[in-house]
């Protein structure tokens, strides 16, 4: 079971806030892009905005950037209110989706411009991109044109661009799309790295929720304009505000059962053409009225019989469909009679073959259940 | 496969041959001496000589060469700089009327110049500008701007706005930003923006005839009327004509890649 | 200042001064066809009203012109069409040298007219021009290519169909680049797929090439059509609107109104004339391929 104390970590000041966004509202072209929109990201930490394409993230940065001006409301930075302030005044630095470097210069000139149009002396320049190139790993490629680069040396590249220039608050916008998994995670790191080590106000903007999620940081989630949650990523992981949240950071994994829910007595039920489960009450929040709902249940919290905790109940049987094998674990889909698929992850690597048929069992204590709203009906969700 | 790919080739390239062959042989005609000039059957193979250009520099017909190149490069060079500036803006702003601004440019294509030769003459007469450079340049400016500012906008729409973002950013002011970032980035466009406006106002005749005086006349109108110059030679009309043409020609094989896209925005003429 | 407006400030400039250069005049001229206005006879324009047009509608010379006009179109645009369209596909084969060849074969369009009139001059004079030559050599003929004769089976004077044939040489560059430009839109799959199911040549066209280049070549007569009545340059040089006033097509003649007539008023009104039929001709084309494309 859990509680909202174990995932809240010590509550902010006020004094604390590096940009503040208050009531804003932005419009592009006819469409109204997001509107009293209230934010704040802490100085000296990396905090992430996670939203699915076309939430307005890219706006909300160029926006804070100073590209964009809002109709409504204000953006602060440190303190100062800047929108009259234009974006090269702002002290704001930013790695663009197109990380945008000058083609026809070559990587240490790219580097160097934030710093050689503002007047720093050679020695200065020189210094500093010399020991960002060697943090970043890129001072092999200092002498060439952008052009010649691998995807992932392009992106540090930018990133070192980015971080030559002593400014209030960095925005990276989703920079790492369009690279491979492996690289990813790497500059992940690098970016964690970079954020505990400098104390920099940063904020990422990426569409990735295991991205997100592997960043470890406060993460704004961001749908259509809105905030729909904000907290850590395990808060968001295991206590999602809302269906739509649960669905966005679960991608795919999630394992999403419509159905009723039942009652006997004190004896909660949940019920697809599948299955019956038994939810234990004492997980929610009011006892529940009968009615449609939704179930989730994440795919580490139901085990082939073999894997399955003491504490498991029994859910249903399935036949194995495919097996997807990742690093030390193993995702297992099963087919239902129904056809539906559920998936569960074992913490080793586990090749049933495929049309076997297993009893799965899940965590009773583990799962979510929202309403027909997608309001989640937990004990934890009246606190949120 | 290769044979088959060799015999069109071929056959190509001697329809080609024979489809520019006027060009080729007025060329060859502009190094033959006076005697051989006339001869029938005419010849192909004889010994050139310098004759014809040196006369053409004794009759100081090359002026009207230094006059194609001056109101020629004034004109292209200022028509750039004011249909890049402009292209610039539509590119990268949304502004009221924008595409009213942009039909204007591209129905200016469309317009027979015939409409505009009584206004303009008129207008430059009433500014006691005939016969000066300064009436054509003007013109001409006229003449090439639309097509100026519809080609640098391609070029520049093909730049995504975030390089503009990114400069702001590193502190460019918007000139340096042109002069450091942009310009190098568009520059083989631009250069082939030049060289559609210089072949529109090189070969240009119509206007120039109307505008200029005796002194100032381009290349174009003195070619045009040079049948009823005094001492009208073919040899050396064809000698002014290699001068006259060549720089063209040369020019279309440096922009090779552009042509295509710049022509088929459509004919500047 | 902020960016946008600054950047504002850089299109004023453009709209600016093709407002005096090209609409200012363009209005003026219109201005200028509602008055009589002759340099010659008339010291002060007097206002007439749709008097010009009136009158332009019922003078024969005019209707001369536009038949000297129609002719001329005639004979040069389908030329152009053809012979540029057949070059096209001969360069779409497989050749060496594609670009190299297309370079070259636009040099007849890029050259000046005034230059391309004066090479054909030289090579059609009657007496020493290399065309003759040949022709005597091989036939006994010799033709009078700027004369008043007419030519055998079409009809018109030796030198209109010359006109027409320069303007052709010119101009046919032009539609090859726009039927190479259409025909390079055909993806390669769907030839590969027509070069497996062995359809005969002229299905080939019909079928796949012809929708493809069909919009370009649309677009192609437009132009074509309307810079037709553009063409000045070579006439004055090869003929001056003669022998007579056999290859004065229209626009010829509204010079020919302003600049020795000087009767601006009358030629005011005579190009813009010339300019509704341009503009009304486009709007056709455009319907008929706009129309004609969503019926398919």
């Amino acid at each position: 079971m859990t509680t909202i104390q174990e995932y809240r970590s010590e509550s902010e000041s006020e004094s604390s806030i590096a940009v503040e966004l208050r009531n804003l509202k932005v419009v592009l072209g006819k469409k109204v892009v997001f509107e009293d929109l209230n934010m704040s990201f802490e100085r000296g930490r990396l905090t992430v905005v996670l939203g699915p394409p076309g939430a307005g993230k890219t706006t909300l940065l160029k926006t804070i950037a100073g590209f964009i001006d809002p109709v409504e409301g204000e953006v602060v930075i440190e303190g100062r209110v800047v929108n009259d302030v234009p974006p090269s005044q702002r002290n704001v630095s930013m790695v663009f989706q197109t990380l945008a470097l000058y083609p026809h210069m070559t990587v240490y000139e790219n580097i160097a411009t934030p710093l050689s149009t503002r007047g720093f002396s050679k020695e200065e320049i020189d210094e500093k991109v010399q020991s960002l190139a060697k943090l970043l790993k890129i001072t092999h490629t200092l002498d060439r044109k952008p052009e010649t680069l691998s995807g992932g040396e392009y992106q540090r590249v930018a990133i070192a661009k980015c971080l030559i220039k002593d400014a209030q608050v960095y925005l990276m916008d989703e920079p790492f799309i369009n690279l491979d998994l492996k690289i990813r995670s790497e500059l992940r790191d690098e970016i964690k790295r970079l954020a505990e080590t400098l104390k920099k106000t940063m904020i990422f903007a990426t569409p990735d929720p295991s991205e997100a999620l592997a960043l470890g940081e406060k993460i704004y989630v961001f749908m259509e304009g809105k905030i729909v949650q904000f907290g850590q990523g395990v808060e968001l992981y295991k206590m999602p505000k809302s269906l739509e949240v649960a669905t966005y950071v679960g991608e795919g994994l999630f394992n999403i059962f419509k159905g009723e829910i039942l009652r006997k007595g004190s004896n909660v039920t949940f019920a697809t053409e599948d299955f019956s489960a038994k939810i234990p009450p004492d997980i929610l929040a009011d006892v529940p009225s009968e009615g449609k709902y939704t179930l989730v249940i994440r795919p580490e919290d139901i085990k082939p019989r073999r894997f399955a905790e003491d504490s498991y109940e029994f859910l249903v049987k399935g036949k194995v469909y495919t097996v997807e094998v990742l690093g030390g674990d193993t995702l297992v889909y099963y087919e239902l009679d129904s056809g539906a698929i559920v998936k569960s992850l074992v913490n080793t690597i586990y090749r049933p073959s495929t049309g076997v048929e297993e009893e799965l069992y899940f965590d009773p204590g583990e799962v979510l259940v929202f309403n027909e709203k997608g309001v989640p009906v937990m004990k934890w969700s009246k606190s949120i | 496969m290769n044979v088959k790919k060799i015999f069109w080739t071929i056959i190509a390239f001697i329809i080609v041959g024979i489809y520019i062959f006027p060009v080729y042989w007025i060329y060859l005609t502009a190094f033959k001496d006076r005697a051989t000039l006339f001869e029938l059957p005419p010849k192909f193979i004889f010994t050139p000589v310098w004759d014809n250009f040196d006369e053409l520099m004794r009759y100081n017909a090359l002026q009207a060469v230094v006059n194609s190149v001056i109101v020629t490069s004034i004109s292209i060079l200022v028509s750039l700089l004011i249909g890049f500036l402009a292209a610039y803006g539509l590119s990268r702003y949304k502004y009221p009327g924008k595409n009213l601004m942009l039909f204007y440019i591209i129905s200016t294509r469309m317009m027979p110049p015939i409409v505009f030769i009584i206004p303009i003459y008129m207008m430059f007469s009433y500014l006691g500008m005939k016969g000066t450079y300064l009436s054509m340049i003007l013109f001409y400016i006229g003449v090439t701007l639309p097509f100026a500012v519809w080609m640098s906008k391609t070029f520049i729409d093909e730049i995504s706005i975030e390089i503009d973002q990114a400069a702001q950013l590193d502190g460019f002011t918007t000139i340096d930003f042109f002069r450091k970032i942009l310009i190098p980035m568009i520059a083989p466009g631009l250069v082939a923006v030049l060289v559609f406006s210089l072949i529109t106002v090189w070969n240009e005749f119509l206007m120039a005839n109307i505008l200029s005086d005796p002194f100032t006349r381009p290349a174009s109108v003195a070619l045009a009327n040079i049948r009823g110059e005094r001492g009208f030679n073919w040899g050396r009309v064809a000698a002014l004509e290699l001068i006259y043409t060549i720089p063209v020609i040369i020019l279309i094989f440096l922009i090779q890649k552009y042509l295509v896209r710049g022509l088929t925005l459509g004919v500047v003429r | 200042m902020k960016r946008k407006t600054l950047t504002w400030f850089f299109v004023i400039p453009a709209i600016l001064y093709l407002f005096i250069i090209n609409l200012f005049p363009l209005l003026w001229a219109l201005g200028l066809s509602f008055f009589k206005y002759n340099l010659l006879t008339e010291r002060t324009p007097k206002f007439v009203g749709v008097d010009n047009y009136g009158q332009l509608f019922n003078d024969p010379n005019v209707w001369l012109r536009m038949q000297i006009t129609g002719k001329f179109i005639l004979i040069s645009l389908p030329l152009q069409f053809i012979l540029g369209t057949l070059i096209a596909f001969l360069l779409y084969t497989e050749l060496y040298g594609r670009r190299l060849l297309l370079t070259l074969f636009l040099i007849p369009l890029l050259i000046a007219p005034v230059a391309s009139a004066l090479f054909f001059r030289f090579l059609l004079d009657a007496n020493f021009g290399l065309v003759n030559w040949v022709l005597s050599e091989l036939f006994g003929w010799k033709i009078y290519w700027l004369g008043s004769e007419k030519v055998p089976i079409l009809g018109v004077e030796y030198a209109l169909l010359t006109v027409a044939l320069v303007e052709t040489w010119i101009w046919t560059p032009f539609i090859t680049l726009m039927v190479t430009a259409g025909l390079s839109t055909i993806p390669k799959s769907v030839l590969e797929q027509a070069s497996i199911d062995n359809i005969s040549l002229l299905d080939k066209f019909r079928y796949i090439v012809f929708p493809y280049i069909k919009p370009i070549l649309g677009l192609a007569l437009i132009l074509r059509a309307m810079d037709a009545f553009k063409t000045f340059d070579t006439i004055y040089v090869l003929t001056a609107g003669g022998p007579g006033v056999s290859t004065e097509i229209i626009t010829f003649y509204i010079y020919k109104l302003a600049f020795q007539g000087w009767d601006f008023g009358s030629a005011s009104a005579l190009s813009f004339g010339i300019l509704v039929i341009i503009l009304y001709l486009t709007t056709i084309f455009l319907d008929y391929f706009i129309f004609k494309g969503e019926e398919e």
